[in-house]
């Protein structure tokens, strides 16, 4: 099963002939990744990887039957493109763009939740099924198929999360980052049911950060959950008001800290850790607890 | 995240249709701004009138007096970065009205109250009217008129903040704002409503719709020369610390934790935000931006890359080893994991560096060897 993508999705790339797009489209087609074409106004009949580039997703929708798609034009274009792909049908949207204006993330999450697609992102590393799909900027030689599912909003931390879960011999059904900017179009709280129903996972690990309060909306929907979960909540040592990389990882007030947010988990009784160091052995607690 | 002073938001209240009292910064104070005054301090911080930084004059040579004073000070520790002077208005009674975004619900959010004036705050939940605005739909009637309903207002006075509340919400989305506070907005005693105050901020990210749009420098020497070379740099304080060069915001946050967790000292940390794509010359330049200003002990390379080839950094790291008689191999940690990591091992092979391919020990060896420097 896996979630929100697998080896029935059919991909497309909007941007296929930029840097990033091309990279993206050669690296599916190594992986088996079911990518089926890509967008490029103007550039209708070129190939790119060996799949056919459209001048618009609904033509592209159209010849290839495609449900999913990244988006990797610049950000000037990004709420465009996003609309376009909505438009045509697309369930499944990850939005890779950085520094896309806020109120065009307002505008294209609000469109995505109307249409009742999933959009991941703005500045979303993308999800990957570890040996079905790879719609992510990570590398599938560095995952094993397994039963460990992972929500975060990083892609950088995901990566040393996979890797010190491997050496523990624990690999991933699915991997989703969900984008490491403020305004974002699906939270954890929309993604840890989808864990829950999904069989082919046993634990949840929910990779948080300071900012906003979509951790706390993850704390809320944890009743839902009879899958363990293990919060890891980055940037305990930031300090306020300074923006840690992502857009969204700046905090005002004391409740929205890092810290506040890893109470909280503890509070409703789930392991969490403030350390990247420490999740493979609270995964470790937490599969021992749910098997007694 | 653009933050504007007081008479720059209060600018863009007035493009918006919305009524701001007469006034000028000091210097350009025009003859005809006489009578009763408010000088007011331009800074960044907050809680700028219980500081002292507004004040209140009878005329306009006594207004310039206390002008020239204010500007030559600080409030509360933060640079006073320009004084302005208004009218002073004649007031009835302090309201509340914000436009601002919700990052958590996602859309736009109006906020009033008949209680402004004060800190927005220290206002109980229950005297503050939110009022949610669905992107796809903007702002509909059945909208504004519960929001004025809500706050007890009614004829012409309800009639002249709904069309407030119609300015505000078209001024943050006409300007890609984050926020547009107005604190107080003063109902006068001639009926009208003003703008008092106005807490502004604009998304950086938005400026290539808003020509001349930049971002304001602010926070220290360093934050200022690592955005010049377009990576993401935070100081963090104590000198002969740990400093951190990673790529990716969270693994950015993961280093920071973990070196201090391990009882080390950061002094400061960079996020590369993609800079190698600059060539090596860039992450020569960093390296040397680093030593320059936040003196570290250590320099942590933390470098962990799905698919980009390590060359680019280990051509770098050679490069700035090469141009800094400074930068010797026992102050320099690197972690390298990704594409060609043999390629990247041989390129600095025979320079005495540590090159370590995981997190943590990488991280152990950075402190291990700020521990001593530190000491001294």
């Amino acid at each position: 099963m896996a979630i929100i993508v697998d080896e029935t999705s059919r991909i497309l790339i909007q941007g296929i002939t930029g840097p990033t797009g091309r990279s993206y489209a050669e690296r599916m087609i190594r992986d088996g990744t079911p990518l089926v074409g890509g967008v490029a106004p103007g550039r209708q009949g070129q190939t790119v990887a060996g799949v056919p580039v459209f001048d618009s997703v609904e033509d592209a929708v159209a010849a290839t039957g495609a449900n999913a798609a990244l988006s990797a034009v610049r950000s000037s274009l990004a709420m465009g493109a996003a609309l376009e792909a909505l438009s045509a049908g697309i369930g499944t949207l990850v939005v890779y763009t950085e520094n896309v204006p806020l109120h065009d993330a307002i505008r294209m999450r609000a469109y995505a939740r109307a249409r009742g697609a999933r959009l991941l992102g703005p500045n979303s590393a993308g999800v990957i099924s570890p040996g079905k799909a790879n719609l992510a900027d990570l590398n599938a030689n560095n995952l094993r198929p397994g039963r460990i599912g992972i929500v975060s909003k990083s892609g950088t931390l995901t990566y040393e999360v996979i890797d010190d879960l491997l050496a523990c011999g624990h690999g991933q059904s699915s991997v989703v980052c969900i984008g490491g900017d403020p305004v974002i179009g699906t939270t954890y709280a929309d993604v840890l049911p989808l864990f829950e129903a999904d069989a082919e996972t046993d634990l949840v690990v929910l990779i948080g950060e300071p900012g906003g309060r979509l951790e706390y909306d993850a704390v809320a929907a944890l009743p839902g959950m009879t899958k363990p979960v293990v919060a890891y909540i980055a940037a305990q040592n930031a300090p306020p008001e300074k923006r840690m990389g992502h857009a969204g990882a700046i905090y005002d007030g004391a409740d929205t800290s890092a810290s506040a947010k890893l109470a909280a988990f503890r509070a409703a009784g789930y392991e969490a850790v403030g350390r990247v160091t420490e999740v493979a052995s609270a995964v470790r607690r937490a599969l021992r607890r749910a098997a007694a | 995240m653009i933050m504007l002073l007081e008479h720059e938001g209060k600018r863009i209240l007035a493009s918006c249709g919305i009524p701001v009292p007469e006034g000028s910064l000091w210097r350009d104070l025009p003859l005809t701004l006489d009578g009763d005054l408010v000088i007011k301090s331009q800074v960044f911080a907050g809680g700028r009138g219980k500081a002292g930084g507004i004040r209140f004059a009878s005329g306009r040579d006594e207004a310039l007096r206390i002008a020239a004073e204010l500007a030559a000070g600080q409030l509360s520790g933060a640079p006073v970065e320009d004084v302005y002077i208004e009218r002073r208005l004649g007031i009835e009674r302090e309201y509340y009205l914000a436009a601002l975004v919700d990052r958590d619900l996602g859309t736009p959010v109006l906020v009033a109250s008949a209680e402004g004036g004060v800190d927005i705050e220290a206002v109980p939940q229950d005297r503050l009217v939110r009022q949610k605005v669905d992107p796809l739909l903007g702002l509909e009637p059945f909208m504004v008129e519960r929001l004025v309903r809500r706050l007890g207002l009614s004829g012409d006075q309800a009639a002249a903040f709904a069309r407030l509340v119609e300015r505000i919400h078209a001024g943050l989305i006409a300007n890609d704002a984050e926020l547009i506070e107005i604190n107080p907005l003063v109902l006068t005693r001639d009926g009208s409503f003003v703008a008092a105050d106005a807490k502004v901020v604009l998304d950086e990210d938005a400026a290539f719709r808003h020509p001349g749009r930049r971002a304001r420098p602010n926070g220290t020497a360093f934050e200022h020369a690592a955005r010049d070379l377009e990576v993401i740099g935070v100081e963090m304080g104590p000198p002969a610390g740990v400093a951190a060069i990673m790529n990716g915001a969270g693994l950015t946050m993961a280093t920071l934790d973990e070196i201090i967790a391990l009882g080390g000292r950061v002094s400061g940390v960079i996020e590369l935000h993609g800079a190698a794509m600059n060539g090596p010359g860039r992450i020569a330049d960093l390296l040397a931006c680093v030593l320059d200003h936040l003196k570290p002990a250590v320099i942590l390379v933390n470098i962990h890359y799905q698919f980009r080839s390590l060359e680019t950094i280990a051509e770098g790291v050679a490069l700035a080893m090469e141009r800094l008689p400074d930068l010797t191999p026992d102050r320099l940690v690197l972690r390298l994991r990704g594409e060609k990591e043999a390629e990247a091992r041989a390129r600095l092979a025979g320079r005495g560096l540590t090159i370590i391919r995981e997190f943590g020990p990488a991280c152990v060896e950075a402190v291990g060897r700020a521990r001593p420097a530190t000491a001294a």
